[in-house]
């Protein structure tokens, strides 16, 4: 219980807006803190008794056999190898204590799907969050890998609770740039970064081919958890009337009619079955398969929060009344001041439910956590938030829940059992009366109202012909917009010359030759800037000239260069003796001489004079462009 | 090893594969069961001798420059217009790499029979001085990125004296 009484400054910590990094949404941030605090409550349960299998066989790792010494553990003796030594003997055991957990998490197109409350990537997130806090309580490294098509995030394995908070944070602020699986790139970069024994537990739907054998690699270093997760709605399609289903991996989009019995197998994802089989296949047994179907878990309620105002809601009240007297099973009844139920909603739709349970005082009760039959679920409606974000306590005699019904026509909410204890220790359980409900599509059912009589499905949207022709309008327009600023572009270059006219490469080297000559640098004997200068106005001429990083080359590079590229090659010698000597005396110390000097910047002349007269007949355009 | 202490390594040479033609020849060494004669080349006065030549190698001002540009550079790589390498890199070089930039060029301009550095070895030996020294980031982890690669673009885009 002493963990439970420091959540709060827990919670503060991780909330702080000074915490937290620039870009961050403040509601990612809540999400983070809140899925936080959930997991701790799923670990401090024991719920996550689940999870905490996955660490298995800690510290058994068999190390050494060596003499005991004063000090040593008495029962780590091994009693045979002493027989056989005649000597006090231990045996000794590597404590695994690094061992590491790294979770690949499926941030892709797919993932963005989910029928109830809950998108199929923030249950990952959920799930990671529970395997990383779980593993961050064991004192073991945990890290993760974000992946699409590409590797979205890495965040290499480390330890604490502020590391497994990163990689919640991570997982919820990633934008991923590619929508579609590389399940294989991603087991291969994990194969890469794990490069010690550990477990890798992989979120996912599985929603790819050819992972099985970079699957199979992976396991016979690491122990694998592969955790699927399924979308009920993705193994049975709701009769939903007209439907357009949109791949978010591919963006393809078809419209179908789910009304129709013959139709709706083909929609429960036969991928999804196959894709079981080759987990299975490829791990060859040994990795665990865990499928999560999205809305069971009790992790669910926690990330309802978000969104929930674009959610439309409908009050149908329940309540039951517990009477206390000589006959202990209850009657439930339907007090008359309950809201009057609306009864009618369409497939899929979000409603809530209320129940209040009312009986004498000091009765304790408890609700269901979620429910849910063939068509219809029901989880946990989330708490309202105040402004500093904490929960208020739900009144102890009202549970509200949000719930959806996936099956046309007439349906109910069936009786929600509540379990009570009546202050004198008495157990009992009482229902609610099930909620008739009628529930329509959102299409009309009638085939000549729906005016679509004859879609058959799965078909693929195809383009009208209006279509073409908008394009075809569109690109004339374009051609002609296009050709129209070409020919005033034109224009204004032939109306006045040029306004600033910038230097071409020539000119520019010209005029800084004719002004190095005119420095008289030579009669003062300062060979050195004289060379610097020299060598400079030749590399900049041929960077400008031939378009080529010369500045950055060393003399080596630039004359390997020029003979490498056309038209230069027989330039090259005259650079050569005048880098040379230039390098001399730049580097060396060297001194010049003052005719050897004079050859060389004439040599520049003659290069700058050569290049343009074999550059000009070809490429005239270049030289009237620039 | 912390990187405080690979740091201290003056280079980190790369050593490939021998080509089919080098891996014929060790083939062929070790059939014809010669062992080579071991022969005494240098006194160890000579070394000594040989280390003090090296330190006089003259290093022109504007070659120290262009040193410390490069080291600069793998700590602000955005500054010579390399943008896309700021987030990549967590670490840039340490003052060790310019004091053994000087050590390494001169050790070049040597063995070249030279009595001064050019900018030729500075280039030759930037690779093995900072490959060590930069200290990359997971995402360039993740996209593949080599330290070797960085020390290429910033050679190719600093300007050489």
């Amino acid at each position: 219980m002493a963990a439970r009484r420091s959540n709060p400054a827990v919670e503060s910590r991780a909330a702080r807006p000074s915490g937290r990094p620039a870009g961050l949404e403040r509601a990612t941030f809540e999400k983070i803190r809140r899925i936080q605090i959930r997991t701790r409550i799923i670990l401090e349960s024991g719920i996550g008794g689940a999870y905490h299998a996955v660490f298995k066989g800690r510290g058994m790792e068999f190390a050494e056999v060596r003499e005991y010494q004063p000090g040593d553990d008495a029962r780590t003796i091994d009693w045979n190898v002493t027989a056989r030594m005649g000597a006090l003997h231990i045996k000794k055991f590597v404590e695994e204590r690094d061992l590491t957990l790294l979770i690949l998490v499926d941030v892709s197109g797919s993932q963005g799907f989910g029928s109830s409350f809950l998108l199929k990537r923030d249950y990952a997130a959920e799930l990671a969050a529970v395997l990383a806090f779980s593993a961050v309580m064991n004192h073991d490294r945990v890290g993760a890998v974000l992946f699409t098509d590409r590797i979205e995030g890495f965040v290499p394995p480390g330890r604490g609770r502020d590391h497994a908070l990163r990689i919640v944070r991570d997982l919820l602020a990633v934008t991923p740039r590619g929508r579609g699986t590389d399940l294989a790139a991603a087991v291969r970069f994990a194969r890469r970064v794990m490069k010690r024994r550990g477990i890798v537990a992989v979120i996912s739907d599985f929603q790819d081919q050819g992972y099985e054998k970079g699957l199979g690699a992976l396991r016979r270093r690491h122990d694998v958890v592969a955790l699927q997760l399924v979308d009920p709605r993705e193994r049975e399609f709701p009769d939903a009337g007209l439907v357009a289903l949109l791949d978010p991996e591919t963006g393809e989009r078809i419209v179908v009619d789910s009304g129709r019995a013959d139709v709706r197998p083909l929609l429960a994802a036969t991928a999804l079955a196959e894709a079981r089989g080759r987990v299975q296949a490829g791990a060859r047994g040994r990795a665990h398969l865990v499928h999560h179907r999205v809305v069971r878990a009790p992790a669910v309620s926690v990330l309802q929060g978000t969104g929930a105002a674009a959610m439309k809601t409908l009050v149908v009240g329940g309540a039951l009344l517990i009477a206390v007297g000589p006959q202990p099973p209850p009657r439930p009844r339907r007090p008359s001041r309950s809201p009057r139920p609306r009864t009618e909603v369409s497939v899929g739709e979000s409603f809530e439910i209320e129940v209040r349970a009312t009986g004498p005082p000091g009765c304790v009760f408890t609700f269901p956590g979620e429910l849910s039959t063939e068509s219809f679920e029901m989880t946990p409606a989330p708490v309202a938030a105040d402004a500093k974000g904490t929960a208020p306590a739900p009144p102890p005699d009202v549970r509200r829940y949000r719930a959806a019904v996936y099956a046309l026509g007439e349906s109910q909410v069936p009786p929600i059992p509540v379990r009570y204890r009546l202050p004198d220790g008495r157990e009992g359980e009482a229902r609610t009366a099930a909620i008739p409900l009628h529930v329509h599509s959102l299409l009309p059912k009638a085939k000549d109202e729906q005016k679509l009589a004859d879609v058959r499905a799965p078909v693929a949207l195809s383009v009208g012909r209006m279509f073409w022709i908008a394009l075809a309008v569109l690109a004339t327009l374009l051609v002609a917009l296009g050709a129209w600023l070409i020919a005033r572009r034109r224009g204004a270059v032939a109306a006045p010359p040029v306004l600033a006219p910038a230097l071409t490469p020539e000119q520019e080297a010209r005029r800084a030759l004719e002004a190095l000559a005119a420095a008289g640098r030579l009669a003062l004997g300062e060979y050195r800037a004289f060379y610097i200068e020299l060598t400079a106005i030749a590399k900049r001429y041929l960077e400008r000239r031939l378009e080529a990083p010369i500045v950055e080359m060393t003399t080596a590079e630039m004359l390997a260069h020029l003979r490498g590229a056309p038209h230069t090659a027989e330039m090259a010698p005259l650079l050569r003796d005048l880098s040379g000597a230039a390098d001399q005396i730049k580097f060396a110390r060297g001194r010049g001489a003052s005719e050897e000097a004079e050859r060389h910047l004439a040599a520049v002349q003659a290069l700058i004079d050569g290049l343009e007269a074999r550059l000009r007949p070809s490429a005239p355009a270049s030289g009237a462009a620039a | 090893m912390p990187e405080a202490q690979v740091d201290r390594f003056l280079l980190k040479a790369r050593v490939d594969y021998p080509t089919p033609g080098e891996e014929r020849q060790i083939f062929d060494r070790m059939l014809s069961g010669e062992v080579p004669a071991v022969a005494r080349v240098l006194k160890a006065e000579a070394v000594h001798q040989l280390t003090r030549r090296v330190r006089e190698i003259y290093i022109d001002e504007r070659l120290r420059d262009y040193m410390v540009a490069l080291v600069t550079a793998t700590r602000r790589p955005e500054d010579i217009g390399l943008v896309e390498f700021a987030p990549l890199i967590a670490c840039g070089a340490s003052p060790r790499a310019t004091l053994s930039f000087s050590e390494a060029s001169r050790a070049v301009a040597f063995l070249r029979g030279r009595g001064y550095v050019v900018p030729e070895d500075v280039k030759e030996i930037a690779k093995d001085v900072l490959r060590h020294r930069i200290l990359l980031t997971y995402e360039a982890e993740a996209e593949n990125v080599t330290t070797d690669m960085v020390v290429d673009q910033i050679l190719e885009r600093v300007e050489v004296p």
